[in-house]
């Protein structure tokens, strides 16, 4: 089916970021913008259009680029740029009510000290944002060149930043140790190829204007022209969140103490692992169930594993675990097979960075706070991403559990328990509290090349 | 203890249905708490719903009850009565040829029930063969145990031990405990399991020995009966279809709060007798498999429905769904997709508005997004709904059934290994 794959000539009309993950490209920085304006902001955004980073292949000789540009928009702000009525009713129910809707925050596990009215931005509280700007750079130098020239760009067109949110030079690890970023789904027709145990998938997950997982093309908004302003644009999912890095491993040395009440390392670290499902260095417990194994810390490596041929019960690796629950693979019912079809329909593209903040509030408690800007992308918010979320991570019920969330980034309120299977029987830790807090986000639609030309009100 | 439905469908007077709407609201918003209906005394009833059904002009305003319990229907209405008598009376008070002496008089009102009862024509049972006080038993010694063994592990009195000295320790545990109520299972639950095993061989067999015994017959009538689908289901692709109903924004609010949630879909059957006939040949069916083949917690491959049936209503001109689920809707619609959705193509393709079907099977709701509005243009908003064990899934209810049979057998070797997975 070709049309379930993309072609290279689409490449130019896709943001980079759908197709890239800007691995050379360090440093970030995300600017929230209200517009002020709706024509001024049209045409900025005609200026704005050739400076977008695409997805095209860059000539051999070209050099390497310094820095990219990527922009994408709320449902407010697409009715700011004037998109018709008609198209914009054509948006899916949760695009159009944001991240921070009422039910949502249930669908969300948004909860807490994690709910909204406490965000840092997207939340009722906080002053509303229309367009996501995403700058990076190889440096942090260049990131500072560049941002004044598109800082007077965008105030000279009437829009403000209400928010902005610098990450530090990625790593591979994550804030709470972990190796990260490891397992990463491969649309069909992208260039290079799959990093070995994934298979190509169906473009449509993550594209509008392809065929999807199912077969169909998902629904993608048309003005009465029958113009497909979907196509080569996607949905992007931002979400700030802070790691209570210290607060993780305090619990782990809690719940691992010797009998006569001093810390075990190993065991710390073991228990940590069983809540990942990896080892720190990234070995997958599936395939290294007792150590940690360098030999599997290299990406394809650590990503070309089944659950159900060798550790269908999860002594290995738990049920529970994390990337068993946010990626199950083969583990789901009713067959293997089948369920490495399922799981794929429920993928994200993932291309999280980790920040630093200084700040008095920090869930640390010492003034500086480590987290993720979580950013993923995908065709259905709610096949996808909010599926993951209330079906997979925050579920108790997941794969038969009875009280099981997820027990590293679920919505634990200190009740929850995590179910270890072991031999003779299985080990139980109780009172799970959350180690992971939502300061904000939200939902944008980050469109192709030529809708974002139809958004600047050109042809 | 057999599980059995109970649907009772009454006309509401046109000038009441606004009352009714704040009563049941009233109900509805204290569910376990209000005194009109006192939800958790009702011992016999797993889950219950009233439904009305009034967005659809071309068709009178109708009260609907759904409800699931345990054992025979009557002396269900009995309980029913005797717990939630003058809840019922002002219910029922607004709905028409209701008789005025309901509230003083007992067997009025439920001659009245009786009167108004329908019989679904497929009717699917997740947990089969528990009573509502046999499931709260095997959960609440399921966490017992769990308890136990977090106790246990703690004082470190498990090092060291087998699996027979810790299976040994669980029962001396569990002999000394005091669930309240007490239950004793009158049957193993692996007989149920078995069953189901047997009645697939046999069911395969028997369709297998029709079309041996009778070739010509059985061939004959599927050719002619698949030439008139197809011209029906090409016709109707052509043809107009009935504006579908807006989404009911009232679902949102009330979904997801639990484990559980509780799905209506009502549609209006596609005009004339043979997809009125298709239709009902179909849900005769299901209810056949459901009562035979499905019993084992796992309906055509969803394994997340407690109970649910399909409902012909207004002579045939409506069909009414209720499920009772665990999981999000998001996930019950995908599993509808990925797992059952021949089956459900097969019965919903009858209906108007339904995605396009091919041959009866296909199509339909292999086309997700379509699937889903269709699903939720066609959702009901349900006033009340209760449920017993709004927290227990199937698998965990079967799955803590079987924990407590292990616990009166001499369970050894890998028996004994499954058995401790269940923890």
């Amino acid at each position: 089916m070709s049309d379930a794959q993309i072609t290279p000539a689409d490449y130019a009309d896709i943001q980079g970021v759908v197709l890239n993950g800007y691995g050379s490209l360090k440093c970030t920085r995300f600017l929230f913008l209200q517009i002020g304006d709706a024509a001024a902001a049209r045409r900025w955004l005609g200026e704005l259009r050739p400076q977008i980073t695409t997805g095209a292949r860059r000539p051999k000789d070209d050099p390497k680029p310094e820095t990219a540009l990527n922009v994408a928009f709320t449902h407010p702000g697409l009715q700011m740029l004037g998109l018709p009525p008609d198209a914009l009713a054509q948006f899916p129910r949760e695009f159009q009510e944001g991240m921070a809707d009422g039910e949502r925050s249930r669908v969300l596990g948004d909860t807490g000290d994690s709910a909204p009215a406490h965000w840092d931005l997207g939340g009722p509280a906080t002053p509303v944002f229309h367009v996501l700007l995403m700058l990076y750079g190889r440096n942090d130098d260049v990131i500072l060149a560049r941002t004044p020239a598109l800082e007077a760009q965008f105030r000279a067109a009437g829009l403000t930043e209400v928010f902005r949110q610098d990450t530090g030079r990625i790593s591979n690890r994550e804030p709470f140790g972990f190796a990260d970023g490891i397992s990463q789904p491969f649309p069909a027709g992208s260039p290079g190829s799959p990093i070995p145990g994934e298979v190509p998938i169906n473009a449509g997950e993550f594209l509008l204007g392809y065929r999807n997982g199912y077969g169909t093309l998902p629904p993608s908004p048309m003005d009465a022209q029958g113009r497909d302003f979907g196509r080569n644009g996607t949905y992007l999912i931002f979400r700030k969140l802070a790691q209570d890095v210290s607060g993780f491993w305090r619990f782990m040395e809690q719940q691992t103490r010797r009998a006569d009440g001093n810390p075990d390392e190993a065991r710390k670290v073991r228990l940590a692992a069983k809540i990942v499902g990896r080892w720190p260095g990234g070995a997958p417990l599936v395939l290294a169930p007792d150590a940690d194994d360098p030999a599997l810390h290299t990406k394809d490596k650590g990503n070309q594993f089944s659950y159900m041929p060798t550790d269908p019960d999860g002594l290995a690796c738990p049920i529970g675990a994390h990337i068993r629950r946010s990626n199950p693979r083969d583990s789901l019912l009713p067959t293997p097979a089948r369920s490495l079809v399922i799981a794929n329909r429920h993928r994200l593209i993932r291309r999280g960075r980790h920040y630093e903040d200084h700040r008095a509030d920090a869930v640390e408690g010492n003034g500086v706070e480590h987290g993720l800007c979580f950013l993923a992308l995908n065709a259905d918010i709610q096949r996808q991403f909010e599926f993951i979320q209330q079906t997979w991570i925050n579920s108790p019920k997941f794969r038969g559990l009875y009280d099981n969330k997820d027990a590293l980034v679920g919505d634990n309120d200190g009740t929850s328990h995590m179910t270890i299977p072991a031999l003779p029987v299985r080990q139980r830790i109780n009172n799970l509290p959350r180690f992971v807090r939502v300061r904000g986000g939200g939902y944008f639609f980050l469109p192709g090349l030529s809708a974002l030309r139809f958004l600047s009100g050109g042809a | 203890m057999a599980q059995n439905a109970l649907s009772v469908v009454a006309r509401i007077k046109p000038d009441e249905v606004a009352a009714l709407e704040e009563l049941l609201s009233t109900i509805g918003n204290d569910i376990a708490g209000n005194t009109l209906v006192p939800f958790p005394q009702i011992k016999s009833l797993h889950f219950a719903c009233w439904l009305i059904l009034n967005r659809d002009s071309r068709f009178p305003p109708l009260l609907v009850l759904e409800s699931n319990h345990d054992g025979p229907t009557d002396a269900h209405l009995d309980e029913l009565i005797r717990c939630a008598g003058p809840g019922l009376d002002a219910i029922y008070r607004k709905c028409e040829g209701y008789p005025m002496d309901g509230a003083s008089d007992p067997n009025s009102l439920k001659q009245y029930l009786q009167r108004h009862s329908v019989q679904c024509p497929a009717f699917y049972v997740g947990c089969y063969g528990q009573s509502v006080a046999s499931v709260r038993h095997a959960m609440a010694l399921r966490q017992e145990i769990e308890g136990f063994l977090d106790r246990e592990q703690d004082a470190g009195r498990l090092v060291g031990l087998s699996q027979v000295q810790i299976f040994q320790n669980i029962r001396e545990f569990a002999r000394t405990l005091q669930i309240d109520p007490p239950y004793t299972p009158t049957q193993a639950y692996d007989s149920i399991l078995i069953r189901s095993k047997v009645n697939t061989a046999l069911a395969l067999l028997l369709a297998a020995a029709l079309l041996l015994k009778f070739p010509r017959p059985v061939i004959v009538l599927l050719l002619l009966f698949t030439v008139a689908l197809r011209w029906h289901e090409i016709r109707d692709v052509q043809g107009p279809s009935p504006t579908p109903p807006p989404i009911d924004p009232r679902l949102f609010g009330k979904e997801d709060i639990f484990t559980q949630n509780h799905l209506t879909t009502m549609v209006t059957v596609k005009p004339g007798g043979f997809r009125l006939g298709t239709l009902k040949g179909v849900l005769w069916l299901v209810n056949q498999l459901a009562k035979t083949v499905f019993i084992a917690g796992n309906l055509g491959g969803i394994p997340t429905i407690h109970f649910a049936r399909w409902l012909l209503t207004d002579d045939g001109r409506r069909l009414l769904f209720f499920s009772n689920y665990d999981g999000s809707w998001a996930s019950y619609l995908g599993d509808f997709v990925d797992k059952a959705n021949y089956g459900l193509t097969a019965v919903w393709s009858n209906t108007d508005n339904f995605p396009p079907s091919q041959f009866l099977f296909w199509g339909g709701a292999q086309h997700i997004e379509e699937f889903k509005l269709w699903s939720r243009q066609h959702n009901e908003f349900a006033h009340v709904w209760y449920s017993a064990y709004p927290d227990a899934t199937v698998s965990n209810i079967t799955d803590a059934v079987q924990l407590r049979d292990g616990l009166s057998q001499n369970l050894a070797g890998p028996a004994l290994a499954r058995w401790f997975q269940r923890l």
